[in-house]
């Protein structure tokens, strides 16, 4: 039954080759982690210094470093070099104390900014090598997720159709043409006197403006639906874009490290890693608010949209608007000669012509800039808000330049600037889930898993070298490697990051990975029992262990790889763990291990399970 | 030497089988009584709320903190110790309010105002109601994908008999993990949803290495019974599966006392877990298998030669 061992000196020397080789680059990209981050902060003179007494004794690098230590925060290393000092904090989690005292001191003089540095040698640093990402659960920061609502965004879109088809029926005069909303995601033209040119007419203008709506013709009516496809593009397009808003408002923030994904079907998981107080990051996130500008409805205009205004008079507006916040280039907050805020705006291209034009034609009639945002009310139902900001006569004929003026505060203007240069959203959003976590509760985190771990791998290499003495040793020293490739692994990986329930996933494998030698040894055992030789019991043993260590490893795999799939946000990375984790400890449980073994093994008269033949 | 099992002859497992089908159905009713009696305690990731955790200076007197949040409107919250005696964890139920997400600051200045003394925030978490349904669903469809995938591998590379024995084992396991967590009211949370599907892959993982040496033996040896061919089996694989289970334990140990407050539900469900699923890869997988008829002659597939060639081409 058994196959003959064939000799293979050329493979075995190619295998054992190249088992070095992973090992040794596993290693080299693992050990960027062992190097503490530390945090540095540069105060940089805002204008050549000509100190009074009082700034020239605040800046002498031991006074800044007593003044620091006095308020219990201590520092590393300090330097000054020409005009810029370089602070370089013991603990990173004192960043937000430490800011807090400079800039209170010395804003005045200085520029202050912190960046995280590693302590890696340059020669590490130009490999490109990185530490393993921390999940918020260990590095502190605040995470959002967002439910898009793309189903009013839907309905959003079908209403903007329903008065542009209003628009061409009434641009054409084809008279007798009706609009209906059979459904929130249908729309109907019912006309009994529409010849079918007219008809063609219709769905190819109004095919001009929305590409991706099918519309039916029939005797007397034309519908206007989305096919299944036309909804399933739509939503994902919605779902890219809104991806794509979060993007840009997060940078607009300037928080760079942030980790924004979707989730789900209609979920966008935002991580901040390193944010401390979620209330602006929120108010910017969180925020559904556009921009549109509307003129007021006069005697051609088909229907009539009503609001009113912060004084209660009620303004008439054409339901259609000229444009929207979309076709915003940039937007920057700023004040008018009075000192009062207002919101500059530069338009793009479609939105320049589109103002010019309307502008052209009616100087000296008045503009309405309505504010819609969406919350959800007690009954979890979504309900639009709208503000005017300002209603204003147009004194001229408008470029795509031109402000916003009447808003509340200069925040309110920084907010509606920030928004609108990150881009509207296509549908409303609302947080689903919050969580803020502190940075000193991460560090515990890291701190009980870091001790779990090396508890857990003590005992695992005592009872290993217990229950089978040199062999125990082979295992070990595998463990030992396979831990080391797993957080190369982890480290090589750009979209790896380490949770708490990763951590416990690492002491796991630590656990499970000895499984791999346990199964090969007791192999060898058996073979030895049964008599074989000691170097033959020893290939026999790993060429039968083989089999079963597959099946047990891809079974295991496949469960690891469906709770990464399923999973989010700390589970995966478990779940990523897991998977890693039974991919190196085939590696080194079986090739890692072959090699030792062909070491400490060497001639038939070694002793094997008190056993030597 | 130092020895975890030593047994020259084959124990009689299977002689043990009637005994060991009463006591896993036995388990698996209570389970199932206790969930739907008792119910599952589940956390916020499936009830949707709010949660503060927060630290105090000195021991947190918890009965003072609760007086003083019902007084404020939060009448509902549950205050317990978390990890230790200075960390407090706060829970709240999801509420209708339209800013539902800003409670866990308000409960904070709450508490800062009018405890008198400095409370700092550690964590907060809000959660929607939606959010949770989601979740359960998916959790249990995770749970379903991953029996079935199993059952297509194991009976690919098995046979049939196998395959439902090592599904009937995993759900088991589940099941019993499950009633434990719904009997002693501990909280299930998705750190536990991530172990139990861990505890699948470790029982799995034993119940292959066991089937694989079920199939090896019907092939290799010429004489005895099935039953007799499965208690070989389970003999020899009996010192490997001690120890594995063994290290697993201690790492497992190791998590549950020094982990910390947040993995310790993750670390009991697998510590039950890998009992359970340890005694089930014994009992319940090559029990089911012998219960439907396994013979020599189901493992006896023209496919054998080719198997050994793939392995062959990958030793070292």
């Amino acid at each position: 039954m058994k196959p003959p061992i064939r000799k293979k000196p050329l493979q075995f020397k190619w295998q054992q080759l190249l088992s070095v080789i992973v090992l040794l680059f596993l290693m080299v990209s693992a050990l960027p982690n062992i190097y503490q981050e530390q945090l540095t902060i540069s105060l940089t003179a805002k204008e050549r210094l000509t100190f009074t007494d009082d700034t020239n004794d605040k800046m002498t690098v031991p006074r800044l470093k007593s003044l620091l230590t006095s308020q219990g925060i201590s520092v590393s290393q300090a330097n000054a070099t020409g005009n810029n000092i370089a602070i370089t904090l013991a603990d990173k989690a004192d960043e937000a104390h430490a800011m807090a005292i400079l800039n209170q001191q010395l804003e005045q003089h200085f520029f202050i900014a912190s960046s995280l540095t590693s302590s890696m040698p340059s020669w590490l640093k130009s490999t490109g090598a990185a530490p393993i990402k921390l999940g918020l659960d260990l590095s502190g920061g605040v995470l959002f997720v967002l439910d898009v609502d793309v189903e009013q965004g839907i309905v959003e879109q079908f209403k903007g159709m329903s008065h542009e088809l209003k628009s061409i029926i009434r641009t054409n005069n084809l008279r007798g043409a009706k609009v209906v909303q059979p459904k929130p995601t249908q729309l109907q033209v019912i006309g009994t006197r529409l010849s079918s040119e007219q008809q063609s007419l219709l769905i190819a203008e109004f095919n001009r403006a929305y590409p991706d709506v099918t519309a039916h013709k029939k005797a007397n009516k034309i519908t206007f639906n989305y096919s299944p496809q036309q909804y399933e593009l739509f939503h994902q397009q919605t779902m890219d874009l809104a991806l794509k808003t979060m993007r840009g408002r997060i940078e607009e923030l300037g928080i760079t490290e942030a980790v924004t994904q979707k989730q789900g079907r209609h979920h966008i998981r935002i991580e901040l890693p390193g944010v401390h107080d979620p209330a602006q990051a929120k108010r910017i996130i969180g925020a559904t608010a556009s921009l549109d500008f509307y003129q007021f409805a006069n005697n051609d205009s088909t229907g009539v949209f009503r609001i009113n205004d912060s004084s209660g008079q009620m303004l008439h507006l054409n339901p259609k608007s000229i444009f929207s916040g979309s076709n915003i280039k940039s937007a920057r907050a700023g004040q008018d000669e009075m000192g009062l805020p207002l919101v500059n705006l530069v338009l793009d291209s479609i939105g320049g012509r589109k103002m010019t034009e309307f502008s052209r034609d009616n100087v000296g009639k008045p503009m309405a800039t309505i504010f819609s945002e969406y919350y959800r009310d007690a009954n979890d139902q979504m309900l639009k808000k709208q503000k005017v900001i300002n209603v204003a006569n147009i004194q001229q004929v408008l470029g795509s330049q031109f402000s916003i003026t009447n808003m509340s505060s200069a925040e309110a203007a920084q907010d509606l600037a920030l928004l609108l240069r990150a881009g509207s959203l296509p549908a409303p959003v609302t947080i689903v889930m919050q969580r803020t976590i502190e940075a000193s509760l991460g560090a515990d985190n890291i701190n009980n898993g870091v001790k779990a771990l090396i508890l857990g791998i003590t005992f695992t290499l005592i009872f290993m070298g217990l229950c089978y003495r040199r062999l125990g040793l082979v295992a070990n020293v595998a463990l030992g490697c396979n831990l080391v490739s797993l957080l190369g692994l982890m480290s090589l990986l750009p979209g790896a990051v380490l949770t708490l329930p990763g951590i416990a996933g690492l002491v796991l494998t630590v656990g499970m990975a000895v499984d791999t030698n346990v199964l090969i040894f007791e192999r060898i055992k058996e073979e030895i029992k049964r008599g074989r030789s000691t170097l033959q019991a020893v290939e026999m043993g790993y060429q039968n262990a083989l089999g079963p260590i597959l099946d047990a490893n891809l079974t295991t795999l496949i469960t690891g790889i469906i709770l990464y799939a399923i999973g989010y946000g700390p589970v995966k990375g478990f779940a990523l763990i897991l998977c890693l984790g039974i991919l190196t400890s085939m590696f080194t449980g079986v090739f890692v291990s072959k090699v030792l073994t062909n070491l400490v093994i060497r001639q038939n008269k070694t002793r094997l399970f008190g056993a030597a033949s | 030497m130092f020895k975890i099992f030593k047994s020259e002859s084959a124990i009689n497992f299977m002689g043990l089988r009637k005994l060991a089908i009463v006591f896993s159905v036995i388990m698996m009713s209570l389970s199932v009584f206790s969930v739907f009696t008792n119910k599952l305690n589940l956390g916020l990731d499936f009830t949707g709320g709010t949660v503060i955790e927060v630290g105090f200076a000195q021991d947190a007197d918890l009965q003072k903190v609760r007086e003083v949040l019902a007084v404020n409107g939060f009448d509902d919250a549950v205050v317990q110790n978390f990890g230790s005696p200075r960390d407090v964890l706060v829970r709240l139920a999801p509420r209708d309010d339209v800013k539902a997400e800003t409670i866990g600051s308000q409960v904070l200045d709450t508490l800062n105002e009018q405890l008198g003394q400095q409370v700092s925030m550690r964590r907060i978490e809000f959660v929607g109601p939606k959010v949770g349904d989601e979740l359960t669903e998916k959790g249990g469809l995770a749970m379903l994908a991953a029996l079935i995938c199993i059952l297509i591998y194991v009976a690919m590379r098995f046979e049939w008999r196998f395959a439902l024995g090592a599904v009937i084992a995993l759900a088991h396991d589940v099941f019993i993990t499950i009633g434990l967590f719904s009997f002693l009211q501990l909280e299930f949370d998705l750190t536990v949803l991530a172990a139990i599907l861990a505890v699948i892959g470790y029982s799995l993982n034993d119940t292959i290495v066991v089937s694989d040496r079920i199939r090896e033996n019907f092939r290799k040896l010429r004489t005895g019974t099935p039953s007799e061919v499965i208690n070989i089996s389970l003999t020899q694989t009996m010192s490997r599966t001690l120890i594995t289970s063994l290290t697993t334990i201690i790492v497992l140990l190791a998590l549950f006392f020094k982990g910390g407050a947040l993995i310790h539900g993750f670390a009991t469900a697998l510590l039950f877990g890998v009992f359970i699923g340890t005694y089930s890869s014994v009992y319940v997988a090559s029990s089911v298998a012998l219960s439907l008829g396994i013979t020599k002659e189901d493992l006896m597939p023209v496919e054998v030669e080719k198997e050994g060639e793939e392995h062959d081409d990958m030793m070292p």
